[in-house]
């Protein structure tokens, strides 16, 4: 991976970070979750598999160290759903729309992954709060955000856009 | 050269970070936050919250705005609710006047000299919290400002919001209660509950282990000791509810609109942080002889700070 891929991407992750730490957590039904999102579309760049389960991993730990919960619960699920992410992205190599319900539905097992693997790990209270509103309206705001970020990350790491033409 | 070509490591690293992260999590859990999971955490907080407070300073105006826009309808239906609570608040104040000079009097009638406490507060703003459902969120003052680890938040109304959960040099992280699994120790009129989260509601749970008499909807929770000052407003009993033998449990509604929080207070509570016991003395005038019965003038009190608010094993 060049420099200059691997700097975006690391930009892409800090602002996705403070995006989703101010901005988002201020709308009540529009509640993307662009870390996980971001976490997934690497997928669709240039980016070496191994990168994109460390990008992954990396935005995680970062929301997790921002977080009042565990320390590597995010790490873990992002890692997982990121490595279902290039294990299945060759599938959605035929436009945008099916790009952007892959990005939904990998959400969305990412949601379920999130508040199982946080309950087994004792944080119960603090994941299952508004468990509707988090498992429909996450995967549904990713769906929608994924039509505008995708071909933008796609630019910044790859130079081109593939799978969105 | 295109990663097809190259070996494929995938699953290998798949799994090495999977069981970092687990590694990551038992060592989280075992030291409880504390140490070197503390540290990060706070250094983290400390690269993020200038990019954080930049963009709260552009996002929050826009924000509200559309915030007020949006809710014009129920804010003018609040308004009006407020101006009679207003109205009723001021009727009610002037009448705690009139008891309060009243009770001044006697005090000095007596000679009573009652040792007050004065707590040290600091105004913070909330710049972040991880996401939309998380509970915890991040203020823009830390150790640097006299924010320690374990210190009562409270908005600026004066209702509870949370503890101090990690402190940096200049941000700190706030559970409110909420989302906490500790237990705060309360009190609804005469008798002393334990108030605990309820998972994944907004309603918290109150559980009276000696209870003489029921609740009644509305009844005021308000702190009783220890983590916090007493006497802070806490919520309101959503239903009445009767013991059962010596228990009670109850729902209490927290007074704190966690969504709307932009300011909070972090209260310097306990005034010295390295005592764990303060003690409350009433002088008793010589001439008046020893008291025969609780809350008698001349009670010497020692409150044992920090033992009544439990860690629950959630």
């Amino acid at each position: 991976m060049r420099p200059r891929a691997l700097g975006f991407a690391l930009l892409s992750l800090v602002v996705a970070v403070v995006l989703q730490t101010t901005l988002f957590v201020r709308f009540r039904i529009f509640t993307p979750d662009l870390v996980l999102l971001l976490s997934i579309l690497f997928a669709i760049t240039d980016m070496r598999r191994e990168g994109v389960l460390v990008m992954a991993f990396t935005g995680g730990l970062i929301v997790d160290l921002l977080s009042s919960n565990l320390l590597g619960l995010r790490a873990a699920v992002f890692s997982v759903i990121a490595y279902l992410a290039v294990r299945t992205v060759h599938r959605v190599d035929i436009g945008p729309v099916a790009v952007a319900i892959w990005a939904g539905l990998l959400t969305l097992v990412g949601v379920v992954l999130f508040l199982l693997l946080g309950t087994l790990f004792g944080q119960g209270g603090l994941v299952a709060t508004d468990l509707g509103r988090r498992l429909v309206f996450v995967p549904l705001s990713n769906l929608v955000v994924s039509f505008a970020v995708a071909p933008l990350l796609n630019r910044l790491i790859t130079g081109r856009t593939r799978g969105l033409i | 050269m295109s990663s097809l070509d190259r070996p494929d490591h995938t699953l290998p690293t798949f799994v090495t970070l999977v069981v970092v992260a687990i590694l990551l999590m038992t060592f989280d859990i075992r030291t409880d936050g504390e140490g070197v999971v503390g540290t990060i955490r706070g250094g983290t907080q400390t690269l993020i919250a200038p990019l954080q407070r930049g963009a709260a300073f552009v996002v929050d105006p826009i924000a509200d705005f559309l915030d007020g826009v949006s809710d014009i309808a129920s804010l003018r239906e609040t308004n009006e609710a407020l101006r009679a609570e207003l109205a009723r608040a001021q009727a009610a104040l002037a009448e705690a006047g009139d008891d309060l000079a009243r009770l001044e009097a006697l005090e000095a009638l007596h000679g009573l000299d009652l040792e007050t406490t004065e707590v040290a507060r600091t105004a913070a703003n909330v710049i972040g919290r991880a996401d939309q459902f998380d509970l915890a969120f991040q203020i823009d003052k830390g150790v640097n400002d006299g924010v320690l680890e374990g210190q009562p938040v409270i908005d600026v109304y004066g209702f509870v919001v949370g503890t101090v959960d990690e402190a940096s040099p200049n941000t700190a992280s706030v559970v409110p209660i909420q989302g906490s699994r500790n237990q705060v120790s309360v009190l609804v009129g005469s008798q002393t509950g334990l108030l605990s989260a309820n998972p994944g509601l907004a309603e918290m749970r109150l559980d009276i282990y000696d209870a003489r008499e029921p609740v009644r909807e509305g009844d005021q929770v308000v702190t009783s000791a220890n983590t916090f000052p007493p006497g802070l407003a806490v919520g309101q009993i959503v239903a009445d509810a009767e013991p059962e033998s010596t228990a009670l449990t109850a729902s209490v509604m927290p007074y704190t609109d966690l969504d709307s929080l932009r300011v909070v207070v972090v209260l310097a509570w306990p005034p010295d942080p390295t005592s764990v016991t303060t003690t409350t003395v009433t002088t008793v005038p010589e001439d008046e002889g020893e008291g025969d019965g609780e809350g008698e003038e001349g009670e010497t009190t020692t409150t044992d700070e920090g033992t009544d608010t439990t860690q629950g094993d959630g």
